[in-house]
């Protein structure tokens, strides 16, 4: 009985290592696995960052899941102690001494009553047995494969260092950081630039929310929401200050001396056109004498009064209707505005900048931010836009509450829908918008641009034309408006439309249509 | 069984010891002496001392001159055992082998039938060319190695022990022969192979067979001593372990077999008998003891795998086709068949 107890005591120490060492192995393997998947799915959806979606995700979970418990149940299965023999009588070599052995004393009777042979040899087995130790058998190591971890790591680490899009919430902490230093670097140039204004307090409001570590999923989005209303009003004053340039270089443009500074408003070249005009001040000033302090402070305080787009129309109109060269007065106005209007513009970019950044956070705490018509890149691409050129965004944005640019881009008509060019709102105000139904709307691929038209058969109002005359809409010569017909009947003013017919009139021209019909209707009485 | 007390153990383990070690002694002595006749080929003689400690016999095949009938007289004069030598000829009859009832007349004049013995009754027959034998001879022969004895005249007769039976047979010169069924190739525990001498080989043999006197060889081995170490031999344990694997081996050259080796799927016909198992075990004992050892291991079955199933294993047309060798098959099943608990 001693001999078995010696051969067993053996074995059992033998099978608990290599146990151990089978559930290192296995955690090894399993992590050695994972990180490979891991690495190959953040790699694969580095250059396939469309087509990996979700559920994606959620298949690699589940098979990762699956994978571990897998290695899990091989890991902790049980060694046999027979396996323990083998393993002894391989590694030593035995010649199957001890497996052999375990297997007579596993018998009990042969034990107790075998051959002499059987003894000799059980006994044999117990004396090899006692000088046998399990460390020399099977010394417990780091297996290869937790070494081999390290290279799918590295890949894995790099991955996702060099990733930053695949980073979700709470899993790359430096990019959010560098996004909410970005963020205080937007509030201090909003807060260096301008002050006072509401919208860029409403900004600056949500900046601060958002640069706020524990701000809720919902302020956030209120946030972004009063940011999107802010930079909205922003793009509209510099939209509305854009069509003022455009109105004043078009008024400078008769003025002897003036036709170079209208060229650079034109161009987009404020600070020329400032340039030009201060040469031009210096030179009057010099003919007629100091101006006086007060008429200076006057100047200035009507400037901080009046919106910007505002002082432009009525210079512009003051310059249609002077007789004669300018005067000091006059060119100072005109260049304390053009100063306004460019800081106007500065001040969109920045908004828009911090809008954009604003949007970068959004995306990284995992929130779906709602889609606004501006986007950023929009918006800092209006700043580089020749001042001359009307926004590229006119007539086609969609804005919340029925900001729209076309209101300042054109001057209303008398016969212009409440909606015309909008499916959510009116133009004007600032009505609710209209909540969204249906499916959406393919959006109409054309550039438009102001085109002054001459109306004819009204010689009369010649002179008024050129102010505020028959400013409208058509597509441009670079691409015609199209619509598929599907997508104009799926719209709820298509249905509510008063045509004649479901006709394949083009838009544009519905209301010429119907004004023709009507007015055959009004001469026939 | 009886039960044995602890006091009794150090003394059979003591007369356990001494039995083997005599076993180990003889086994040496005898292979000692015939490789003072035979140059090489000690496998050979291992394998036929094994047969012989196990009730075995043994087919010797070889091309002419290597020593095959040479092997089997040394270690008859070496075992000291009653030897006779049969040549297998077409011609040969089964009573020339077993003996044939003459009619006698006494000294009364009467007359009877006495059964007159043939050369099978010997301790040691070798039975040289059995291949050139017609069936019906060789059929006689193998029954007797079978039964261990033989009938002639209604009448049983028992055979000596030991009895052993050395068979040869040329594995080239197939003209006029009448190759060994494959039912009577089962009844040899071992098909030895003897190969040609390697030049230093054949150098001693020159040396040896060249000069005025051969060398002599002693007897070593009494009758009585050979069936000590036969049932010495018999006693080795096996574990189960060890008989799995034997077994796992002899099912992998069944073709028909789930634990079939690609190769035996492929080129065998007829996969080893059960005997083949037996033999594998049987010749893995001797082994175990001549290594030391009072346990059975797979490196023991390993080592007699080829002897004991070479001639077990029926190969197809396709392997004749490709001169598939049946060590092949056998080599590789050896090295996929992998040890229980491995």
């Amino acid at each position: 009985m001693k001999d078995r107890e010696v051969i067993i005591g053996l074995l059992r120490k033998v099978a608990a290592r290599m146990r151990l060492a089978r559930v290192l192995r296995e955690a090894g393997f399993a992590l050695c696995v994972v990180l490979f998947a891991l690495a190959a799915f953040v790699l694969i959806r580095t250059s396939l960052a469309d087509a990996i979606n979700g559920f994606y995700q959620s298949v690699l979970v589940v098979a990762l899941v699956a994978f571990c418990l897998l290695v899990i149940s091989r890991a902790l299965k049980r060694v046999s102690m027979a396996q323990a023999a083998s393993l002894i009588d391989a590694r030593l070599p035995l010649h199957d001494e001890l497996k052999s052995a375990y297997w007579f004393v596993s018998q009990k009777e042969q034990a107790d009553d075998g051959a002499a042979f059987v003894r000799m040899h059980v006994a044999n087995a117990a004396r090899t047995a006692q000088q046998v130790r399990g460390a020399r058998v099977l010394p417990v190591r780091v297996p290869r494969s937790l070494l081999l971890a390290i290279v799918p790591a590295v890949v894995l680490a790099a991955a996702m260092w060099s990733g930053p899009n695949l980073v979700r919430a709470g899993t790359a902490p430096n990019v959010i950081a560098q996004t909410e230093s970005d963020l205080q670097s937007a509030r201090a140039l909003l807060a260096a630039a301008t002050s006072g204004e509401e919208e860029i307090k409403q900004l600056d409001r949500a900046l601060e929310t958002f640069e706020r570590s524990g701000a809720s999923r919902q302020e956030r989005q209120e946030a972004l929401i009063q940011a999107r209303d802010a930079v909205d009003k922003l793009n509209m004053q510099a939209s509305v200050t854009r069509e003022g340039l455009a109105r004043l270089a078009r008024a400078m443009k008769g003025k002897p001396g003036l036709e170079e500074v209208a060229e650079a408003i034109e161009q987009g070249r404020i600070e020329d056109a400032v340039g030009m005009l201060q040469e031009m001040r210096e030179e009057l000033r010099g003919a007629a004498g100091e101006v006086s302090g007060e008429q200076q402070e006057s100047a200035q305080g009507t400037r901080a009064e009046s919106p910007v787009g505002q002082d432009i129309g009525e210079i512009a109109r003051d310059l249609t209707n002077m007789n004669g060269s300018m005067n000091e007065e006059s060119v100072t106005r005109l260049l304390e505005n053009l100063e306004d209007a460019q800081e106007t513009m500065r001040r969109q970019q920045q908004a828009n900048a911090a809008r954009r950044t604003m949007n970068e956070m959004d995306e990284l705490v995992g929130m779906t931010p709602q889609s606004s018509e501006i986007s950023p890149s929009d918006s800092s691409f209006k700043g580089e836009t020749p001042l001359g050129a009307p926004s590229p965004d006119t007539g086609k944005s969609d804005l919340r509450g029925a900001t729209m640019f076309r209101q300042a881009a054109m001057v209303p008509g008398e016969t212009d829908q409440d909606d015309e060019g909008s499916t959510t709102g009116a133009p004007s105000g600032s009505a609710a918008a209209r909540a969204l139904e249906g499916r959406a709307t393919k959006r109409l691929d054309a550039v438009l641009k102001l085109e002054r038209v001459k109306v004819s058969g009204d010689e009369e109002a010649k002179e008024d034309d050129e102010e505020d005359s028959g400013w409208f809409y058509s597509a441009s010569q670079q691409e015609t408006s199209k619509a598929a017909l599907a997508d104009v009947r799926a719209r709820d003013d298509y249905n509510r439309a008063d045509v004649m017919q479901p006709s394949r009139i083009p838009i544009e021209q519905q209301q010429a249509v119907r004004d023709y019909f009507v007015n055959i209707h009004e001469g026939s009485n | 069984m009886s039960t044995v007390t602890e006091e009794q153990r150090p003394q059979m383990s003591g007369e356990v010891e001494r039995q083997i070690e005599e076993f180990r002694d003889h086994f040496k002595r005898v292979c000692e002496e015939v490789s003072r006749i035979i140059v090489g080929n000690d496998e050979v003689i291992n394998g036929v001392m094994t047969c012989l400690l196990v009730k075995g016999h043994v087919l010797l095949e070889g091309i002419p001159g290597v020593g095959k009938t040479k092997l089997v007289q040394t270690l008859a004069d070496v075992t000291h055992l009653k030897f006779s030598r049969i040549q297998f000829t077409p011609d040969l009859m089964p009573g020339d082998i077993i003996g044939t009832n003459v009619v006698r007349e006494d000294d009364a004049g009467a007359k009877h039938f006495e059964f007159q013995r043939g050369p099978i009754f010997a301790n040691m027959v070798l039975a040289d060319e059995i291949n050139r034998a017609t069936p019906k001879t060789q059929s006689a022969l193998l029954e007797a190695m079978q039964e261990n004895s033989v009938s002639a005249g209604g009448t049983t007769h028992n055979l000596d022990q030991p009895f052993f039976v050395l068979a040869t047979q040329n594995p080239i010169e197939m003209e006029g022969t009448y190759p060994l069924p494959e039912a009577q190739m089962d009844r040899f525990l071992f098909k030895l192979r003897l190969d040609f001498p390697a030049a230093d080989q054949l150098y001693s043999i020159v040396d040896r067979t060249t000069q005025q006197a051969e060398p002599e060889v002693n007897r070593v081995l009494e009758q009585e001593q050979i069936l000590e170490m036969r049932d010495i031999a018999r006693s080795v344990p096996v574990s189960k372990p060890v008989m799995e694997y034997a077994i796992a081996l002899t099912l992998a050259t069944h073709p028909e077999s789930e634990k079939a080796h690609d190769m035996a799927k492929k080129y065998v016909r007829f996969g080893s008998s059960p005997r083949g198992v037996q033999s594998l075990i049987l010749g893995a004992k001797v082994n175990a003891l001549m290594s030391d050892r009072v346990h059975v291991s797979c490196e023991d079955v390993r080592a007699v795998t080829l002897a004991a199933l070479r001639h077990r294993v029926l190969l197809n047309f396709e392997a004749e086709a490709e001169r598939i060798e049946t060590d092949d098959i056998l080599q590789r099943i050896v090295e996929s068949v992998e040890e229980p608990g491995a």
